[in-house]
């Protein structure tokens, strides 16, 4: 097994040297264009997953040729130790290409210099040989299996994988976790007869169960196909010819028209005279859901608007995730100027105590304010000062980043919006009150934009939602905000309508409810905002309409019908059978697919009809019989 | 109890798609002794071996090698057996000594005085990378490191394929050395007839997926025979003649070979207005090219259950 191992790593050892060098060269070149290597970290990891995933795949093709192949497996060993005395080669270059390079830069930077290195940058060539070893292990796979589907599956392990890249601990162990589950994988896969599909029950559940949600992705896009494109081409689709009376008639309309279009119908006495400020007013939209802050300790290639510059003195200012302090650098000198923390500037990193540190790693903006979860900070390099602006009220909390528009700046926590001057913002000193602050009108997950309108004497804002009413139930309001504190709800509009039918808007719980829920409630978890109701309430509470679920129990059971008829057509044994029943029975729609991408079914499920045979073929066929 | 049988197939069958490549083929080999395997292009040698070696799966039927199911086979019954393709695939990546150090690591019983006597055959530098040896040179590579292996069972697939006549030579030359020295049962898929002439006890012809001929070379060659004849067959279509190959006129007199008539064949002869009948000997290479050609345009008549 050693002497295969060293056979096959030689075999690639050059590639991954050059591959190395290169990265060396690249690396030190750009790492002096940006702070740390910034400009480089999506690039970088983009070229290994790519590279990686080709490498995995091309050096199992090379030996899947037919006589290579039976060279490689004709000899006193296991298909298992050969399979890993090849991967194990494939992943030591992987290791060599890889992360090296990245760590010889940064324990340069780390030691030679007065740039900030963190622990997380260490971390990172971790990370980074986690991602090249996975994707090795995915091109290995899509190679190796039978079913070509198998890529699915490795993307579907991958995205996992990314969703939790803010938690280093837990994508870590992740990583550890999909690396044995794709080395178990592609040891079932390796097997002399490499057309054949997994045989045993827990390898082909390993296999199917991370492709779910990617065909279920697939079928979802599949709508494009069976619905928009038919619709589009006989020019009746509903993104063209909206319907009169939804929520997207409303939105299509020209800003200027939005407030006036639900204005008409409010019962307030000056609606009209409303309706004109609002098509002369300046508009701006506000998302609810914008950017979010960055977690201590995350990757550097999810460093944004993590440094500020003080031009006057020619500083660069970066913040430490070890230290969590902003610590200033010297352009022209590349010494060390001071540090900032939440209580102000420091000459001497050893006069700090914990309280002067931030608790979390704030967003730098437009190199002169530091914003953290509940308070915004003001930076004046040149006097040495730190003030703060705004501070949240206690049990509040932010959700994303603050939003810069013309008028105005805006922040949203999950009770209330706070909208601020940018005069107020920039030119005050001290403490600044909100121009407005509004509790929100329903929850959070309800609304998605809030349109804005300045009007004469207050804001008028537009809260508006697919769910605003209740899960799929689209709806508006209209606030009026004055500037003296009051506030008045104009008008609440609930459109009846919708564009797209119900089974093309909810097709992911039509062809499974089970991941739709699945779906839901990770995406619940990985956004986590405080109050927010759980999905499954949805789903649970009778929302669907009946037809819908008629829809969806009928395509269930047809599928389990289906699953278990074909099972029979292909000889599948019981156990295999039972196994696919069961997974059908759960999942539904994707389950079903799957079990066409697994399964040798072409050419069992159609016998070769006897007049498409040749004289030649329909003799062979009646000697054999 | 041991079988006797290197080799057992029963009944199997292989598709590809809408293709058949081997046809309710049944075939038992004894242990010991070079078995050739021969047949026209497509005829199914190759899917037979990748089905005996388990890298296929048949659409019907089961094959054992060595008393094992191919499709199960042991790594302990695969180190038992070498294998020998037409593109001598080898790692070219790596050093002629270095492969070999390989393939050595994992045979216990790996023979140096067999390697040395196979290799001497044939002019190899042991530091030459191996993608720079030419393809006489990596065939006798490749036989000296398959034959040191010891194997009980020696699959041989066209080695001789692209080899000029001196590389030819070396090459049966150091297999028929190791036959002697080594009691091995070897399998050899060609389509040189004098290779095969020269080394096989035993004739194996496939043709369309099908077991045509199971017997000794010598025998086969006495069911074909060979008849000159002052003959007007005007009115004799080819078809009709029983047990006909080919038929060629050579100065005004029809040449004929036909299979399994036997001597009685004259009789049809005379029946049919031939004059001047003689029966000439005919060689294996002739034999076979008639067997082959005649059956790759007519259906097959297959044998059943062959031993030998």
């Amino acid at each position: 097994m050693l002497t295969l191992f060293k056979a096959e790593f030689i075999r690639y050892r050059f590639w991954a040297i050059l591959a190395f060098i290169l990265q060396l060269f690249t690396l030190s070149f750009f790492a002096k264009l940006g702070p740390v290597l910034e400009p480089l970290n999506h690039e970088l990891t983009l070229l290994i997953i790519v590279v990686s995933f080709a490498f995995g795949f091309v050096q199992m093709t090379l030996h899947k040729r037919k006589n290579h192949w039976v060279f490689l497996l004709q000899r006193p060993l296991k298909s298992s130790k050969i399979y890993l005395a090849l991967a194990t080669a494939g992943m030591m270059n992987v290791l060599i290409a890889v992360p090296i390079a990245w760590l010889i830069i940064v324990i340069g930077f780390d030691y030679f210099t007065d740039t900030i290195i963190d622990m997380r940058h260490y971390y990172f060539s971790l990370f980074l040989a986690a991602i090249g070893i996975l994707t090795y292990l995915m091109g290995s796979l899509t190679a190796l299996n039978a079913s070509r589907a198998a890529i699915l599956t490795g993307i579907g392990l991958f995205v996992a994988f990314q969703s939790v890249s803010q938690y280093i601990l837990l994508q870590s162990s992740m990583a550890i976790l999909i690396i044995f589950y794709l080395l178990h994988l592609n040891i079932a896969s390796f097997k002399p007869d490499l057309s054949q599909p997994l045989t045993s029950r827990l390898s082909t559940i390993m296999l199917v169960v991370p492709m779910q949600m990617m065909i279920v992705l697939l079928l979802v896009l599949s709508t494009q196909l069976f619905y928009h494109l038919p619709k589009f081409m006989l020019a009746s689709s509903p993104s063209e010819l909206v319907v009169e009376g939804t929520i997207d008639f409303w939105r299509e309309l020209p800003a200027e028209e939005r407030g006036s279009f639900l204005l008409k119908n409010s019962d307030v006495d000056n609606k009209e005279l409303l309706a004109r400020q609002t098509e002369l007013a300046t508009s701006e939209v506000i998302n609810i859901y914008s950017r979010s802050f960055g977690k201590k300790g995350q990757y550097p290639f999810r460093d944004k608007n993590f440094s500020m510059i003080d031009k006057v003195n020619n500083n660069l200012w970066v913040f430490s995730h070890d230290d969590m302090l902003l610590q200033g650098i010297n352009n022209k000198t590349g010494k060390v100027v001071g540090w900032v923390g939440k209580t102000g500037f420091f000459e001497n990193i050893a006069t700090t105590t914990t309280k002067d540190r931030f608790n979390s790693i704030p967003f730098m903006l437009k190199d002169q304010f530091l914003i953290t979860k509940n308070t915004i900070f003001m930076v004046d390099f040149e006097a040495k000062e730190l003030s703060i602006k705004v501070s949240i009220p206690n049990g509040e909390q932010m959700i994303g980043l603050p939003q810069f528009t013309e008028g105005f700046f805006s922040m949203i926590t999950h009770k209330h919006i706070y909208i601020f001057d940018n005069t107020d913002i920039f030119e005050k000193n001290g403490p600044v009150p909100p121009a407005y602050s509004l509790s929100h009108p329903t929850t959070l997950s309800q609304m998605a934009t809030i349109d804005t309108y300045a009007m004469v004497d207050g804001l008028l804002l537009i809260y508006a939602g697919n769910n605003y009413r209740g899960f799929d139930k689209p709806g508006a309001e209209i606030i009026y905000a004055k500037r003296d504190g009051g506030e008045q709800t104009l008008y609440k509009m609930f459109f009846e309508k919708q564009n797209y039918p119900k089974l093309i808007r909810h097709f992911e719980y039509v062809v499974s409810p089970l991941l739709y829920t699945w779906d839901a409630t990770m995406s619940h978890a990985l956004r986590a905002y405080p109050d927010e109701e759980h999905p499954i309430t949805n789903v649970f509470s009778g929302v669907m309409p009946t037809y819908l679920n008629v829809v969806t129990l009928i395509l269930h059971l047809l599928s389990i019908g289906i699953v278990i008829w074909v099972s029979r057509l292909i000889n599948l044994n019981t156990k295999k059978t039972t196994l696919w029943f069961v997974m059908t029975g759960l999942i539904g729609i994707p389950a079903l697919v799957s079990f066409f991408f697994v399964n040798k079914v072409k050419g069992n499920i159609f016998p070769k009809s006897v007049l498409t045979q040749s004289p030649d073929e329909a003799r062979l066929d009646s000697t054999s019989r | 109890m041991m079988s006797d049988l290197c080799i057992e197939t029963k009944n199997l069958t292989k598709k590809f798609g809408q293709k058949m490549a081997l046809n309710d083929f049944s075939l038992n080999i004894s242990k010991g002794g070079i078995h050739a395997i021969v047949g026209s292009n497509g005829a199914g040698k190759s899917t037979l071996f990748r089905l005996l070696l388990g890298m296929e799966t048949p659409t019907s039927g089961h094959s054992k090698l060595l008393g094992e199911p191919s499709n199960s086979l042991s790594s302990k019954i695969r180190g038992r057996i070498g294998y020998v393709n037409e593109e001598h695939t080898l790692p070219g990546w790596m050093k002629v000594d270095a492969v070999k150090k390989l393939q050595q690591s994992f045979y216990p019983n790996w023979n140096h005085d067999i390697f040395n006597q196979v290799i001497e055959h044939f002019d190899v530098d042991p530091q030459q990378n191996v993608s720079a040896l030419s393809r006489g040179e990596r065939a006798g590579f490749n036989l000296s490191m398959s034959l040191a292996q010891r194997p009980t069972l020696l699959i041989l697939d066209e080695p001789t394929l692209g080899l000029d006549v001196v590389a030819r030579q070396s090459f049966l030359e150091a297999l028929m050395f190791a036959e002697t020295v080594d009691e091995m049962t070897t399998i050899y898929c060609s389509h040189q007839m004098e290779e095969v002439e020269r080394i096989a006890d035993q004739l194996i012809i496939m043709e369309k997926g099908c077991l045509t001929n199971n017997s000794t070379p010598e025998d086969f060659c006495e069911r074909v025979n060979y008849w000159v004849a002052d003959w007007n067959v005007a009115n004799v279509k080819d078809k009709q003649i029983p047990g006909f190959l080919s038929r060629r006129v050579i100065e005004g007199r029809q040449h004929i070979l036909i299979v399994d008539q036997g001597n009685n064949f004259s009789e049809y002869l005379h029946a049919h207005g031939a004059q001047d009948i003689d029966q000439l000997p005919v060689n294996l290479e002739r034999a076979v090219n008639a067997f082959l050609t005649a059956n790759h345009k007519k259906p097959v008549s297959k044998l059943e259950n062959t031993s030998c």
